[in-house]
């Protein structure tokens, strides 16, 4: 699908934390800055939810911000995916077992990429994203065929 | 008052009277056990006798004291020329947590008194700004759970 | 979350709206070990894990009844000092990218990446350092490490006297920072305000003065206070404080003392005794509290956890009447909260109701 191809080759991020610590979002945020330049794989912050294209999901998802992922996800253009940064938005992290928590992102939204750290270095966070394209890759490859 | 008599005036001094039990907490902060009824009493008084600018209410800490039936209120009060915290502890019963609201007399205690009364259950008399949920999520709060409660279950 | 009520530019209402990083840590702290609480306290906030896994430490140590030896107390000091210069240069970043100045903000956090390298050279982690435990640190430091320490902190502190000297001067900046979201001294303390808001507004107040812990009693420093008490008075304090820390850092590198510094984690005591204790330490946001209650079990009784945040937004609501919309995000930041606090904003203008970025309300200036 063409749309797809186009994903590939500029991808737009939207950010969204759902109650993490903040050390995966100044990561994220690092990863995102000249130093490990994102830009050569055309890798941008979106700057609306209406044209972001991946979502990232950094924190241990508590019960009133997964309402929120919900929407936002909802309200993301097809096609899009999702990437799980930190073990926390994985299951929870060291929170695993709170009253407030929900049972990790996948609870709330399909997720296609998980990046494990407690936070995950900015190298292993582009790591996972071009994981993700790679993944767009094969999926376009299907489809075209 | 001169900022060295400020400094000398110790806290003994001006609640001692509301004063039941003095301890202490490591390393070196002075516990006064006081009356619940007297809470904003000693409050009003340390503001009065160190100045506006010189004291400020720093953390208000509940704590679930199931085994005896009550619940411990600890005020954290930092006096800034002494350098020094001290503690105003007071108990209500477990059945009925109340205790009157210090947010006229100092609006800083806003957050702490949210927090005790989400978590714990604790009603502030006079604070109409208290509402569950502020922190805990709906699902809990729909039980009427009081999730730092020693017998919470959610 | 900010709910910004609007009545044409003229903001007439704030409402804090939280819980939305609520994890319920005092229940996990509660239902775990105390040593799995180091861990568990240092994720409370990403950019201050070095403070938060230190009072903790300190509590349980008070309660405990022991106490680190002197290398491993100027290694914590160390380890505090380098996060408050990489939290201070972020926030003082985020600031710049609020007021549309990109360039600024990529360029302070190419320059913060020195910081994190030598973080990561002293704690083994860039960002959570996981390097306390009861009686003192989990890693040493070899005579090439303290070298190459040395070295970052020098290629950061010109770059630091920099922007400082940017935020004084540049009138992009000081014009949309000047009398903006001006707090007096009383307003600090009856409404309980701490760390460089209260600073920014005359109120001489510094936990490492005043409490004196780990060996703050032996390295100097100057506290530094402002009396103008406007967003730009704020992050002013955060400059200077930065440069005051990194004096403290290359003294603690020059003066390390000899001994024993990383704990032997085999020869711990397994079970927290009955004792209460009180702990504050300086975070870069301010005058942070931890009060930790022993029961005789491996599981703390309580532990009570107050973040400067905690007051300084939640306490804060008063401090934006009558200012224009467009000076609620400068204010906000000022504040230093934690990015996820920043994210999204509500803003009621008119009547009408819209979700909408910190950002794009900067965007809404009049005239």
């Amino acid at each position: 699908m063409l749309s797809i191809k186009l994903i590939r080759y500029s991808p737009w991020l939207v950010h969204f934390n759902t109650g993490a610590c903040n050390g995966c979002d100044i990561e994220v945020l690092a990863a995102l800055t000249p130093h490990y330049d994102p830009e050569r794989f055309g890798v941008r912050l979106a700057p609306s939810i209406r044209h972001g294209d991946i979502l990232i999901v950094t924190g241990a998802v508590t019960k009133k911000a997964a309402v929120r992922l919900k929407r936002l996800y909802d309200q993301m253009p097809s096609p899009k995916f999702v990437i799980a940064v930190g073990a926390c938005a994985y299951d929870g992290g060291v929170f695993k077992g709170s009253y407030a928590l929900r049972r990790g992102a996948k609870d709330v939204v399909p997720v296609d990429v998980y990046i494990p750290g407690c936070p995950p270095r900015p190298e292993a966070i582009l790591n996972g994203i071009v994981k993700l394209l790679q993944k767009i890759e094969k999926l376009s490859g299907v489809e075209s065929k | 008052m001169t900022e060295a008599r400020v400094e000398e005036l110790d806290p003994k001094n001006v609640i001692g009277d509301l004063v039941v039990k003095e301890e202490f907490a490591r390393p070196n902060r002075r516990v006064f056990t006081i009356d619940k009824s007297s809470i904003r009493e000693a409050v009003s008084r340390l503001i009065k006798a160190y100045g506006e600018t010189s004291v400020y209410v720093s953390t208000i800490a509940g704590v679930d004291r199931i085994e005896q039936g009550v619940m411990e209120l600890n005020y954290f009060i930092s006096i800034l020329p002494r350098k020094e915290v001290i503690v105003l502890r007071t108990q209500v019963p477990r059945t009925q947590p109340a205790v009157d609201t210090l947010i006229d007399i100092v609006p800083g205690a806003f957050a702490g008194e949210s927090e005790t009364f989400d978590l714990l259950g604790v009603q502030f008399n006079g604070n109409k700004l208290l509402k569950r949920g502020f922190f805990v999520p709906e699902d809990v709060t729909s039980k009427g759970v009081y999730p730092l409660r020693k017998d919470a279950k959610w | 979350m900010l709910k910004v009520y609007a009545d044409g530019e003229e903001v007439v209402k704030v409402e804090i709206n939280t819980g939305y990083n609520h994890r319920g840590v005092e229940k996990l702290l509660e239902m775990n070990s105390f040593y799995k609480g180091v861990f568990i306290s240092a994720r409370i906030c990403g950019i201050c894990n070095t403070v938060h896994a230190d009072v903790y430490v300190r509590g349980v140590e008070h309660v405990l009844g022991i106490e680190p030896g002197p290398r491993a107390k100027y290694l914590r000091v160390l380890a505090m000092e380098l996060e408050r210069i990489h939290s201070h240069m972020i926030i003082n970043a985020i600031m710049a990218e609020i007021l549309g100045f990109d360039t600024l903000f990529m360029l302070m956090m190419r320059d913060r990446e020195y910081v994190m390298k030598a973080k990561e050279v002293l704690t083994g982690g860039r960002v959570i350092a996981d390097y306390f435990m009861p009686g003192g640190v989990r890693r040493d430091i070899d005579d090439t490490k303290r070298e190459r320490i040395l070295d970052l902190l020098k290629k950061v502190k010109p770059r630091l006297e920099y922007y400082r000297k940017l935020f004084e001067t540049d009138p992009t900046i000081t014009n949309r920072l000047s009398d903006v979201g001006v707090l007096k001294p009383r307003d600090i303390t009856l409404h309980s305000l701490v760390g460089p808001v209260a600073r920014g507004s005359g109120i001489k107040t510094d936990v490492r003065m005043e409490d004196k812990y780990d060996a703050y009693d032996e390295i100097d420093f100057n506290v530094i206070v402002r009396t103008e008490g406007d967003s730009l008075a704020r992050m002013l304090v955060r400059w200077d404080e930065a440069l005051e820390s990194l004096k403290m850092c290359e003294y603690i590198l020059t003066h390390l003392p000899q001994g024993q510094a990383v704990v032997d984690e085999r020869k711990l005591p397994r079970v927290l005794p009955p004792g209460e204790a009180f702990t504050r330490v300086e975070a870069p946001r301010g005058e942070l509290t931890y009060y930790i209650i022993g029961g005789g079990r491996d599981r703390p009784y309580r532990v009570k956890v107050r973040t400067p945040s905690f007051n300084n937004i939640i306490n804060s609501g008063f401090s934006y009447l009558r200012y224009s919309i467009a000076d609620v995000p400068v204010i906000l930041v000022s504040y230093d909260p934690c990015i996820s606090c920043m994210e999204r904003a509500v803003l009621i203008k008119d009547g009408e109701k819209k979700y909408v970025r910190l950002k794009d309300i900067v965007s809404m200036k009049r005239g």
